[in-house]
């Protein structure tokens, strides 16, 4: 790929003279090296949001859940907004790494490992949540189709929620595979440089005898852009399916046929504002400043913006078409104006002004290139998109058809400690992984290292 | 190739163009064979200098969605409609066709799941690769900046070397 | 070649004569007429559009490879004049009270004393009435040439000059026609389909419909660049190129597969008596045809295009987007006239063949009276900052 002619004025996606050296020994650095305090601090800090969700899980499980918040109007409320909010964020990942490899950007190599494991930790703490909500989890292989003592006791193919039960394994499934499949190159560097036994026999392991010969870096080639065409459309179905979930009932608010190229989009918006919070920090505490520039910044904002207007138009298709409907329930539902005055007000006005006025100002430029102001502008997004979910979700049960059931909602504690628990979870999955994982793709770095310039080219 | 008279010849680069150029060299002189060619990512058109066939694995990616597609079919099949139908919401299940919009989400994903699970598993398997095999590469450099050509050659070795060494190749073992 | 643009331009001629010789075999009266009419007008149109928003997009996310496809866009864009005007004639007409296509025009449905009277369009008054209706579309209309026209003028400035202020003058001109089509590309899908029947909503109808312009103008963008390249005026378009237009091509397909695929699904399951009738009654009709249409425009380019080598065959490819769209014009007229014929039973007559043909005539006399009139070669831009890149574009895994 590195005959291929770039215009000059494409921006320079790695800064400073590197060579590939200088690219191996940056990616070895952070496992060859022992952790610093703030490692250990945010790793003990996390441990202990843990420690607490495991606490509230096994509360749960051993009293039933019946200790979260829920009511009869309210039948779902926190667990689902966060299981939507986790896969949301396990979009981006996939997307960076597949999508954008289809449409060949390359910026992505400087960030797509980071994006994929975040996607892979992601979904992981989403998978905990409806398993934590059968109530009985060691009854959770009932959702698969296996044959049983009952007879003829199948699960029912009609049912989105057994949809979920595929699209999410498959996802996770999947996007693991297409993660480890460019992790072997990577190992196998780590494992020809590391000196110490015990951790030169694990890199051995995982990366599988690769010797990087010419056949299996074609292999390699061929095998990405097949699992790029194939996570495209999964990455699209795992949301769309997510928003089945809703908009296949006939409840008001949620029956609706925008809903999933509007889930995707919004989970495309959140995964991006997740992503960058995590580099954000990751490219100081690693020191990947050349390789995680202000143009990957300003490239996964620009993504921010557009889905986030994506994501804006389908607030007002929802708004203006609620009201088209001329149906009374439609007045109340999440993006309306009865919503704006009821008694959720401020989950709607959250989102509003995290969702949609502050990532506006994504479009000055010079926001738009700051790492700081972008990273305030993502944690800001994150906190929008929850409780967008909160507000489909809640607010659309909160009045139902039933005028006399309407209802509000207080989460418990068991309900926010859970919460927490997953966010903890996360966080010690991804501080484990900066530790021991090549954290940028250095194999596929080293191709974009020296675009031919056009005299190279004349010459040939 | 690997006759015992032949001499084994491991050639570095430090840079991929001056490697291609490299093979270029070797390809002109026939009395010795590129055996390998060991680089620490993938090179553009190195495959069509070596002239590797374009390999199956996008057809049998393509069989094994059709399969999984079969199966997810035949899975729905039996279970909603053949083993025990019933009437879910008013989607009475007893014809698969006109049912067949809800059971599309779970066709599409286990066809995507057999698709792309057996094709990595078809790909490790063409590329001989298994947790705990030993490296390939011969020399752990190629891992990292530098690119190694494994040629074998008969006789006339100290010629190709001086000239290999001219056109900007950094080192050249000789392993017997 | 002007030569050989005096022959197509007789072959053209030919063809709206036939297409009007047969509207008028089919001895209609007025109303329907004109219903016949806006079925094709509005095809064309969205291939226009979907060429211009293609346009835009290519600008907007600095592509590289597509520079050199880009008179052909601007070429196939020309026609968007004309087919907007086409459109505001009818809608005028309609609301003058000439023709009878928009069901909600009728004064009485908003009179409570009438028996005519509709309480559910009624309350729709402050979107669905006639003065608001026509301040749209002309905003419509205005804002796509307005942008058009912007557009084409600035990238002509852009070859003379070459400087990198009017690129992006160019980029940010196009940034904000992608801003401005978002919104409208909703509400022109919403007034000029789906308001024919103001009883019948669904919120992800403007975006099936704007998948629809994408797939027919990459389409239209495909066929008339491997034309042009096989009568050798357009040699820079190489494999290379043709193969990123099939992706899209294929991808455009798979996106309005997923749209269709997604309102079909949640109102076949939520099977509301007022939403699935829709449905039922094009299945009445016209047999089931949102499932036929999926063979055209899913099935075929699916299995057509899946394989990479057949991605750069121009026979396969062009094959391909010529069935795409067929299936969009089936599409169309299934969404269009279903809704306007309430009373009787429809089918395709030979008059709707008649002015495909007109209309089709008119588009093709447009884009190619733009293509070879005057200048004998297509004017590449060569002042585009990415022109190079385009020129020298390589599919890295051909």
């Amino acid at each position: 790929m590195s005959n291929h002619y770039e215009s000059p004025i494409r921006n320079p996606l790695i800064l400073g003279k590197k060579t590939f050296k200088n690219i191996t020994n940056d990616i070895l650095k952070p496992i060859k090296n022992k952790a610093g305090n703030l490692w250990w601090i945010a790793l003990f800090i996390s441990v202990l949001a843990f420690l607490w969700g495991i606490m509230c899980i096994f509360y749960t499980i051993g009293t039933g859940i019946g200790v979260w918040g829920l009511n009869k109007t309210i039948n779902w409320a926190w667990d689902i907004t966060n299981f939507v909010w986790w896969v949301g964020i396990g979009h981006a990942g996939t997307l960076i790494s597949a999508v954008l490899l289809l449409f060949r950007q390359k910026w992505r190599l400087s960030i797509n490992r980071s994006a994929e494991a975040m996607t892979i930790f992601a979904v992981i703490q989403a998978g905990l949540f409806p398993i934590i909500h059968m109530g009985r989890p060691w009854n959770a292989h009932w959702v698969l189709p296996i044959p049983n003592q009952f007879g003829t006791l199948w699960p029912n193919f009609n049912s989105p929620l057994l949809w979920d039960v595929f699209a999410i394994s498959t996802y996770f499934s999947v996007s693991t595979v297409f993660w480890f499949m460019g992790l072997i190159p990577d190992f196998a560097m780590i494992r020809d440089r590391i000196s110490n036994p015990f951790q030169k026999k694990i890199y051995s392991i995982l990366s599988f005898g690769w010797g990087g010969t010419s056949k299996e870096w074609k292999r390699f080639e061929e095998i990405s852009l097949i699992l790029a065409g194939l996570c495209t459309p999964l990455v699209f179905s795992v949301h769309t399916i997510v928003s089945f979930d809703f908009s296949t009932s006939v409840i008001k608010g949620w029956h609706s046929t925008i809903f999933p190229p509007y889930f995707v989009a919004g989970a495309i918006f959140s995964g991006f504002a997740m992503v960058q919070t995590l580099l954000g920090v990751a490219r100081k505490v690693l020191s990947l400043e050349s390789y995680i520039t202000r143009n990957h910044i300003e490239y996964m904002n620009m993504i921010i913006l557009l889905t986030g207007g994506i994501v804006f138009l389908a607030y007002i298709s929802e708004f203006i078409l609620a009201w088209y409907s001329g149906s009374p329930f439609e007045k109340f539902i999440y993006f309306s104006k009865e919503a704006a005055k009821g008694p959720f007000w401020w989950a709607f006005w959250a989102l509003i002004i995290c969702n949609i006025i502050i990532p506006q100002f994504l479009w000055i430029r010079s926001i738009r290139r700051s790492f700081f102001w972008s990273y305030v502008i993502a944690i800001i997004i994150n906190i929008g998109m929850w409780f967008e979910r909160f507000d489909i979700i809640v607010l659309n049960l909160s009045h139902d058809y039933l005028p006399s059931s309407w209802t509000g909602f207080i989460p418990s504690f068991v309900d926010v400690g859970i919460f927490i628990g997953t966010i903890g979870l996360f966080f010690i999955l991804y501080l484990l992984y900066i530790r021991t994982f090549p954290v940028i793709s250095q194999s596929e770095l080293k191709t974009i290292l020296k675009p031919k310039k056009e005299d190279e080219l004349n010459n040939k | 190739m690997n006759n015992n008279k032949d001499i084994c010849l491991h050639v570095l680069y430090d840079d991929d163009r001056i490697l291609l150029n490299g093979i270029k060299i070797i390809q002109c002189h026939n009395f010795c064979s590129i055996n390998e060619v060991y680089s620490p990512f993938p090179i553009h058109n190195l495959d069509k200098i070596l002239k590797l066939k374009k390999t199956n694995l996008s057809f049998l990616s393509f069989v094994y969605g059709s399969f999984g597609f079969c199966l997810a079919s035949l899975l729905t099949w039996y279970i909603m409609i053949f083993d025990w139908p019933q009437n879910i919401g008013g989607k009475p299940s007893f014809s698969w066709i006109k049912n067949i919009p809800s059971f599309i989400p779970v066709i599409f994903e286990i066809s995507i799941f057999f698709s792309a699970h057996l094709m990595c598993i078809s790909y490790l398997i063409q590329c001989k690769l298994f947790p705990g095999f030993s490296p390939k590469n011969p020399d752990p450099r190629t891992t990292d900046n530098m690119f190694l050509i494994e040629l074998s050659i008969k006789n006339n070795s100290e010629k190709l070397v001086n000239l290999l060494k001219e056109n900007g190749a950094k080192e050249v073992i000789i392993k017997k | 070649m002007k030569y050989q643009f005096t022959i197509i331009k007789k072959i053209i001629i030919l063809i709206m004569i036939i297409g009007v010789i047969f509207i008028f075999l089919d001895k209609l009266e007025k109303n329907n007429l004109f219903i016949g009419l806006y079925v094709p007008i509005f095809y064309f149109t969205s291939i226009s559009l979907g060429s211009l928003l293609f346009l835009g997009i290519q600008n907007v996310s600095k592509s590289g490879w597509s520079i050199i496809i880009y008179p052909v866009m601007e070429k196939i864009t020309s026609f968007l004049p004309y087919g907007f005007f086409m459109i505001f004639i009818i809608l005028l007409l309609n609301s003058m009270g000439f023709i009878h296509m928009f069901h909600w025009m009728d004064y009485n449905l908003y009179d409570i004393n009438s028996n005519k009277y509709d309480n559910i369009i009624a309350n729709k008054k402050l979107f669905l009435n006639i003065p608001f209706f026509l301040i749209r579309s002309v905003v419509y209309t205005l804002g796509c040439i307005f942008f058009y026209s912007k557009i084409k003028k600035l990238s002509c400035k852009l070859d003379k000059t070459s400087s990198l202020s009017d690129y992006k003058k160019l980029y940010s001109i196009s940034v904000i026609f992608i801003i401005f089509f978002s919104f409208i590309s909703t509400f022109i899908a919403w007034d000029w389909i789906m308001s024919l029947n103001p009883h019948w909503f669904s919120t992800l109808f403007g975006w099936y419909v704007l998948s629809s312009y994408l797939v027919t103008g990459i389409g239209l963008i495909t066929i008339i660049s491997i034309y042009l390249n096989k009568t050798g005026i357009f040699p820079l378009f190489r494999k290379d190129h043709l193969h990123d237009l099939s992706k899209y091509l294929f991808s455009s397909s798979l996106l309005w597969t997923y749209f269709w695929f997604s309102q079909f699904l949640l109102y076949w399951y939520g099977n509301v008596p007022e939403e699935i009738y829709y449905f039922l009654k094009r299945e009445e009709i016209y047999n089931s045809i949102h499932f036929w249409i999926l063979i055209p425009n899913f099935i075929i380019p699916f299995f057509g295009l899946i394989k990479s080598k057949n991605k750069s065959n121009p026979i396969i490819v062009g094959t391909v987007s010529f069935v795409l769209l067929i299936g969009h014009y089936i599409n169309t007229y299934y969404l269009i006239v279903p809704e306007i014929y309430q009373e009787r039973k429809i089918n395709f007559g030979i008059s709707d063949l008649g002015s495909l043909l007109l209309v089709g005539g008119i588009f093709i006399y447009v884009l190619f009276y733009n293509l070879f009139f005057n200048n004998k070669k297509l004017k590449h831009h060569v002042g585009n900052p990415f022109f190079k890149e385009s020129k020298k574009y390589k599919y890295p895994y051909m």
